[in-house]
């Protein structure tokens, strides 16, 4: 057994120097075309093609190279592998938190009125945008979720009264398609509106967000921020990913071991995270130069610019989520299995979790770094109206957005390696089950590295 | 061996004509007669003797093919790494 582990371990030293070396390999390839997203007109040695086909490679090789790992015993002492950790008062750093948010939310309503009208001076701007679905989204998967602690909603609707209705019972809809739907919309929203830019508007639609929460939570308690609300949804989602887990006292885990776990209870819980993985894709999308050509385009034609940019977001999404329940489905094919699509559909999906965190992190850490200067600012002195500092990133930084969806994408594969493991009882066929799901990945990673190895350009017909 | 036996309880899906292999101690339903055997290994206790047998069976026959998939995976990876060798020189 102890020799059998050795070989295991062996084989996983091996399966991280490989792809550790073919990721310098596209690492160093970019780095010769200069700043990544920053730089237009930069010149790359290695052609688009080769590149993107070598950050397929790695997803692929890393699929292969994770089947030498066959030891049963070993990949679930790794997935399986809990560590409690002493956490001194937590009810103390809950209400805390709890304050936190309040205070928060208070801020961005506030500063959002009355504060500055420069987006790099106004606090809300910059609390909503950097702090928050930046920084604490990275600090989600990074290291736990604290968001339901801070959340200011569900902190308010603690105190206020409540029927507890079950939303499945009173709702017309699915209640996670509903939460997909308006995840979708926040993206839109996000990406068409100028929220970043006009502290005001922000300002009304985070008072426009607290009635629709507060009314949920009047109506469902609780249940409201568990099923309905997409961001609190949003947010345990990216915790699933992180290596903290508080479900039973705090306790540290492997980074990505809490997506091999069905935690998704129905399509709708999939197209969440296929929503997830694509608006953070989408957005983007929506800076790359080719997008601004042919939205150009598109709309000379005669198509109304309001409507190229929903219909897009919904095109994209129905393409992420067909493509991923057609791999995955054909993919079952090989297995050789009488087990339920449907089953496999919903297990694999989190390892996509895994993906959209490499995204998220790889499109906001650059994001929230230029802007921590200017929030502590802001912070400080909400009212004045100052000079802004901003962190000037140095050029290698893009090169690190590659590392971040590659590094993502290798979590997946090893996290689909564990479901794979846990769902058949043959080993090759779990192999088998991850052909489909692999081409997807491969599939999700090209296009993500094309578009994180485009320069920015702001998108086109919006704000 | 009693009615529980492995090999009394395949069944024919109606559907496809292929042999279904049922769990005797679970509601699991396999393809294959050696999935199965390898899932009362892994999953139950207390096997019949016959069983037992049969898990290690599958067992040793599952390991024989991994050996030649991972042959396989190798050969794989060896020939991407070549022609990937053989692109960025030809590129650059």
């Amino acid at each position: 057994m102890t020799d059998a582990t050795r070989r295991v371990a062996r084989a996983v030293a091996a399966l991280l120097a490989a792809a550790l070396a073919v990721s310098a390999l596209v690492g160093r390839a970019l780095a010769h075309g200069g700043s990544i997203g920053q730089s237009a007109g930069r010149s790359l040695d290695v052609p688009t093609w080769l590149f993107l086909s070598t950050g397929g490679a790695v997803v692929g090789a890393s699929f292969l190279l994770s089947t030498f790992a066959t030891d049963r015993a070993f990949v679930s002492r790794i997935h399986a592998y809990r560590r409690a950790l002493a956490a001194p008062r937590t009810d103390l750093f809950a209400t805390a938190g709890r304050a936190i948010g309040l205070l928060g939310l208070a801020t961005v309503v506030a500063v959002g009125y009355l504060g500055p009208s420069g987006p790099l001076q106004n606090a809300s701007i910059l609390v909503v945008w950097g702090g928050w679905w930046a920084g604490l989204a990275m600090s989600a998967y990074l290291f736990g979720n604290a968001w339901p602690v801070l959340d200011p909603w569900r902190t308010l609707a603690s105190a206020l009264p409540t029927r507890d209705r079950d939303p499945a019972a009173v709702l017309p809809v699915s209640v996670p398609w509903l939460s997909t739907v308006g995840l979708l919309g926040l993206f839109w929203i996000e990406i068409v509106s100028p929220l970043a830019d006009a502290p005001r508007l922000l300002a009304t639609v985070v008072v426009a967000y607290s009635v629709v929460a507060l009314s949920g939570a009047f109506l469902f308690g609780d249940r409201y921020f568990e099923e309905v609300d997409p961001i609190a949804r949003v947010f345990r989602l990216y915790g699933a990913v992180a290596p903290l887990t508080y479900d039973d006292g705090i306790q540290l885990r492997v980074p990505g071991s809490g997506l091999e776990a069905d935690i998704l209870d129905s399509r709708g819980e999939v197209a969440f995270v296929v929503a997830l993985l694509w608006g953070t894709t989408y957005d983007g999308l929506v800076a790359t130069p080719p997008w601004a050509t042919s939205a150009r385009a598109v709309v000379k034609v005669g198509v109304p610019a309001t409507l190229l940019y929903p219909v897009a977001l919904v095109v994209g999404f129905l393409a992420f989520y067909g493509g991923y329940l057609l791999c995955v489905r054909y993919g079952a094919r090989f297995a050789d299995t009488r087990r339920d699509d449907a089953e496999f559909v919903r297990r694999f999906a989190p390892s996509l979790l895994a993906i959209a965190a490499g995204y998220h992190v790889a499109h906001y850490l650059g994001y929230f770094l230029t802007l921590a200067p200017a929030l502590v600012g802001a912070l400080a002195a909400p009212f004045a109206r100052g000079s802004v500092s901003t962190l000037v990133l140095p050029g290698w930084f893009g090169g690190l957005s590659l590392a971040f969806v590659l590094a993502g994408h290798l979590l997946a594969v090893w996290v689909a390696h564990g479901v794979g493991y846990e769902l058949f009882p043959s080993r090759l066929q779990a192999v088998r089950s991850q052909y489909g799901l692999t081409a997807i990945m491969i599939l999700y990673t090209m296009t993500s590295l094309w578009i994180v190895s485009r320069p920015y350009v702001a998108p086109p017909f919006v704000g | 061996m009693t009615d529980a036996s492995p090999d009394t309880a395949a069944d024919t899906d109606a559907g496809t004509g292929e042999r279904d292999h049922d769990c005797p101690y679970c509601d699991r339903v396999f393809a294959r007669a050696d999935y199965r055997d390898l899932h009362l290994g892994l999953e139950h206790e207390n096997l019949t003797d016959a069983e037992q047998a049969a898990f290690a069976d599958a067992r040793e026959a599952e390991e024989e093919a991994l050996t030649i998939f991972r042959y396989k995976a190798l050969g794989l990876l060896v020939v991407a790494y070549f022609l990937f060798l053989m692109a960025y020189a030809a590129s650059l």
